[in-house]
């Protein structure tokens, strides 16, 4: 099984979006937007070495939005032919039109846009692996998984490539190519003490191969983590100082992420609604969103909505510069876009001067989180808790595994002491180095 | 079923399938075309109206323990033959003997129909407007209602290499509204949902959104007055209908049958074994008539069934797709589930829940001492090979001396699966199932799942609060 070509945006794509949108404007659409999405992917998952799935996937989609004047709507179809596009046409501005006024509604405003394609950027890796490639990668990364002592079996690794193509046309004269290429892999494995049993894995991505590590280092990485979680015990519910490894430090802060996105600030549901332009973390810490890294995961041109993309500085010196608009919360809230329409891109929290071992030492005991699940949030006042397993520290050193424990607390609270270490991990899209707390509810016995 | 016309469209060479999956034990290729809307409301606008259409299939070739898939989102007869040549390549050098196709059966969990029956866009509109004027008539501290309306109609066809052909209609409707209330520089929100196996006019009919409606208000209400939650090791009484979910959680994943036949389960070679307490009989059954985890037929054509997974306390099986039960040397259980055809079936749960007993729910909470009594679920996870489970509550109350006292926010529950089914000390009478919009994610895939149980008690769960 091998994908033979990248799939690709050609002269004839961008003739269909340009047809689509003529038959929009002689519906009567004022404004239209076309989007064509290509993917071919293909992965591969073994156990014990052997094959346990090989998938290849090939799809396509059209998404065509509608304006008249302020109302809109969106379809989208997998089917191509020439009767489908004519009745998803008749379909959107039908829709469109019996809908509602949204006055904020509208394509991005020509001056923010940016026309173009992604190559500069790099983001496609041109070598396309085949089947056996990714069957050697998995059978690598699990080999060294049930190297580690401690190790009982496989739950699985697999490996996966995928290549994209998209287009993005409006009627503002915007058009937007992009390529990218992902490869990624991982591997889970079970440890066991003849008591009892524990899962861990490990797994990244990447645009291109060799900036993905080497199997062998994640598996190695999954075996150890699973083996370190063995003899887990409940401790005594107490307060005390909690340091996020880098492994899940990215999920405490991605409710600060989601607090200062635009939507949420125009409702006027955000814990961090009045807080711009002041300190909201502690005094060193500092959170860019980068788009215009080679080769990097999240890194474009131009947002979703055309925006075009530069990096943005969220948090300086522990201060919050910016919130995250699309076109429409920028438009309520009478500011402009910040490129933000589809997300974050490359989001860095930068490192710290010290190791995380040095910041343990500070705190001298406390919980030291590795896996966090189901987190639950108040959006408005920042109350969180989530279920955590880990390590209990003492005297700065690790001292035992910790399991069914929850921790819980006021993030704008634990969010203006936090101090960050200095470990940052491999690059992924969100890049954060394990971070401490001064102190945290933990429940457990 | 009224045949699906873009199904049935276009023509594809059996052969392809035929030649894929010979020498295998298993194989099928799923059709599926779909439509789908929603309707987003908030701030007092229509902020969003999407349709989506999409069709595709899915070839699957099942040798020993390889899965081959390949799948295309267009129906067109060269991208099956590819497709087919492609996931053929699991079998590689394999041999084996093709199992025979599942038998019909007459299950009827919903009937086949369309959520588009016509209601027109203008009138969702419409209701979207009086669902949020009305509850801001019923409280002028309102800031802002939520409203998601949405549709769902799968299509599907599973032909299998002996030519035996399966159609499946599935339709679905979803009503979500949300309510985010201040009072006094407090603001809370909440939520309250309706799914159904029904077309749209269903959910148009006041009588129906009305009470989804007042309920998200009320447990808005509830949250303004809530103070922080207690935590550690306590007595938890858990309401009937959505905090079933527990045991989806602690119990349900766990008794799935692949992770039990690589022994990723704390489960894994135990029938016949004590695993809960006294008194617990826990069932997936996917024959409810109505209910939104309910199935004609699995994902695989094995037709919708009910399976008895703990009895009395006592382990009795697995959630079987057709790949593991032959290689455990047992039969489907009907729980081959996937989300799409670009989707490979997994043992998945329908509707999974603890049956009734006598107790009464006040009697059950007259013997709480000090504890909680949850109500409601925001969202869960379990990490099924250790069988730790997590969820946290949207709407729980404190309970002492055997009252229900202030209600609490932000608590989260933590255990261990089979632990907490031995804490379970009493049972109620009180049967329910949840609302209908209960989904359950695995490796990825989403699917409609539902949860149900009486009111219980269970002691020794962690509470986590910050008091």
């Amino acid at each position: 099984m091998n994908a033979e070509t990248h799939p690709d945006i050609g002269h004839d794509d961008v003739q269909l979006a340009n047809d689509l949108l003529k038959g929009l404007a002689k519906r009567g659409a004022s404004d239209g937007a076309v989007a064509i999405n290509s993917i071919r992917a293909m992965s591969v998952e073994v156990r014990d070495a052997a094959l346990e799935a090989i998938q290849q996937a090939e799809e396509s989609q059209i998404s065509v939005t509608a304006y008249l004047g302020d109302r809109s709507a969106t379809v989208s179809t997998s089917a191509f032919t020439a009767t489908e596009l004519e009745y998803k046409l008749d379909e959107v501005v039908h829709l469109a039109r019996e809908g509602l006024p949204y006055p904020f509604a509208g394509l991005a405003e020509r001056e923010l846009t940016i026309s173009g394609n992604d190559d500069a950027l790099q983001l496609r890796d041109p070598h396309i692996p085949g089947a056996e490639d990714l069957r050697e990668w998995a059978i690598r990364a699990e080999r060294a998984a049930r190297n580690v002592p401690g190790v009982q079996s496989s739950k699985s690794a697999s490996a996966q490539w995928s290549s994209a193509a998209s287009l993005y046309l409006t009627s503002r004269d915007l058009t937007k190519i992009s390529r990218t290429t992902r490869f990624s892999g991982g591997v889970g494995v079970v440890a066991s003490d003849g008591n009892t049993n524990e899962v861990d894995g490990s797994g990244y991505s990447a645009r291109w191969i060799e900036k993905l590590p080497e199997p062998e280092a994640i598996g190695r990485e999954a075996g150890t983590w699973a083996v370190a979680k063995l003899g887990a015990r409940k401790i005594q519910s107490q307060k005390a100082p909690v340091l996020f490894d880098k492994r899940v430090s990215a999920s405490l802060i991605a409710p600060l992420l989601g607090a200062i996105g635009g939507h949420t600030i125009a409702k006027g549901n955000s814990f961090l609604q009045d807080k711009l332009g002041q300190r909201v973390c502690g005094d060193a810490i500092g959170i860019v969103d980068d788009p215009s890294i080679v080769r990097a995961l999240g890194s474009r041109v131009s947002d979703s909505e055309g925006v075009a993309a530069t990096p943005t500085a969220i948090v300086q010196d522990g201060v919050l510069k910016t919130w995250l608009l699309d076109c429409l919360s920028a438009r309520e809230l009478g500011l402009r876009s910040t490129g933000h329409a589809g997300g974050l891109s490359n989001l860095t929290l930068q490192g710290g001067l010290m190791t995380p071992e040095d910041l343990m030492r500070q705190a001298r005991a406390g919980l030291v989180v590795t896996q966090m699940f189901s987190p639950s949030l108040n959006a408005s006042t920042g109350d969180w808790s989530v279920g955590v397993g880990g390590f209990w520290f003492e005297n700065g050193e690790i001292a035992y595994p910790v399991s069914e424990i929850t921790i819980a607390g006021v993030l704008p609270i634990i969010y203006q002491d936090m101090v960050a270490a200095n470990d940052m991990p491999v690059p992924q899209a969100i890049n954060c180095p394990s971070i401490l707390t001064r102190e945290m509810s933990i429940s457990g016995k | 079923m009224t045949s699906p016309s873009t199904l049935d469209a276009f023509d594809w060479t059996r052969a392809d399938l035929f030649n894929a999956v010979q020498g295998a034990d298993d194989g099928e290729i799923f059709f599926e075309d779909s439509r789908g809307e929603t309707l987003a409301w908030s701030m007092g606008q229509l902020r969003t109206t999407h349709s989506d259409s999409r069709s595709g299939f899915g070839v699957r070739v099942v040798a020993g323990e390889a899965v081959g898939f390949a799948f295309a989102n267009k129906l067109d007869s060269r991208a099956i033959r590819s497709a087919a040549q492609a996931a053929a390549g699991a079998k590689h050098g394999y041999s084996g003997a093709l199992n025979l196709s599942p038998a019909r059966g007459n299950m009827r969990a919903y009937d086949d129909i369309t959520p588009f029956d016509g209601t027109s866009t203008q009138a969702k509109a419409a209701l979207l407007g009086e669902i949020d004027s009305h509850l801001r008539n019923l409280d002028p501290n309102i800031r802002d209602v939520t409203i998601t309306l949405q549709a769902e109609h799968r299509d599907i066809r599973i032909v299998r290499p002996d030519d035996a052909t399966y159609d499946d209609r599935r339709p679905f409707v979803r009503l979500t509204i949300g309510v985010v209330i201040e009072r006094a520089g407090r603001r809370e929100s909440a939520t309250a949902n309706l799914g159904l196996r029904a077309p749209y006019g269903a959910l148009c009919s006041k009588d129906t959104w009305r009470p989804v409606a007042e309920d998200a208000l009320r447990a808005a209400l509830v949250n303004l007055e809530a103070v922080a939650a207690p935590s550690g090791e306590m007595d938890v009484v858990l309401g009937p209908g959505w905090p079933g979910m527990m045991l989806h959680e602690a119990v349900g994943h766990g008794l799935e049958a692949d992770a039990n036949r690589v022994g990723a389960s704390v489960f894994a070679g135990r029938i016949g074994e004590r695993v809960a307490a006294e008194g617990v009989t826990v069932i997936d059954d996917g024959t409810i008539y109505g209910r939104p985890g309910s199935i004609n037929i699995d994902d695989e054509a094995t037709s919708g069934q009910r399976t008895v997974l703990i009895e009395d306390g006592i382990l009795k099986g697995y959630l079987h797709d057709r790949l593991n039960a032959r290689l455990m040397g047992a039969v489907s259980t009907g729980s081959g589930r996937r989300q799409t055809f670009s989707h490979l079936p997994m043992p998945r749960m329908t509707n999974t829940f603890l049956a009734p007993s006598n107790a009464s729910p006040e009697d059950i909470l007259s013997r709480v001492q000090k504890g909680i009594y949850a109500v409601n679920f925001g969202g869960g996870q379990v990490d099924v090979t250790s069988g730790k489970f997590v969820f946290s509550c949207t709407e729980a109350y404190l309970v002492e001396n055997g009252k229900i006292g202030a209600p609490v926010k932000g608590a989260t529950i933590i255990g261990d699966g089979e632990r907490c089914m031995r804490g379970v000390r009493m049972i109620g009478n009180d049967l329910r199932f949840d609302t209908g919009t209960g989904r359950c994610g695995k490796k990825g895939q989403s699917i409609h799942a539902g949860v149900g149980q009486p009111t219980i008690l269970v002691s020794g769960l962690t509470v986590g609060g910050v008091q």
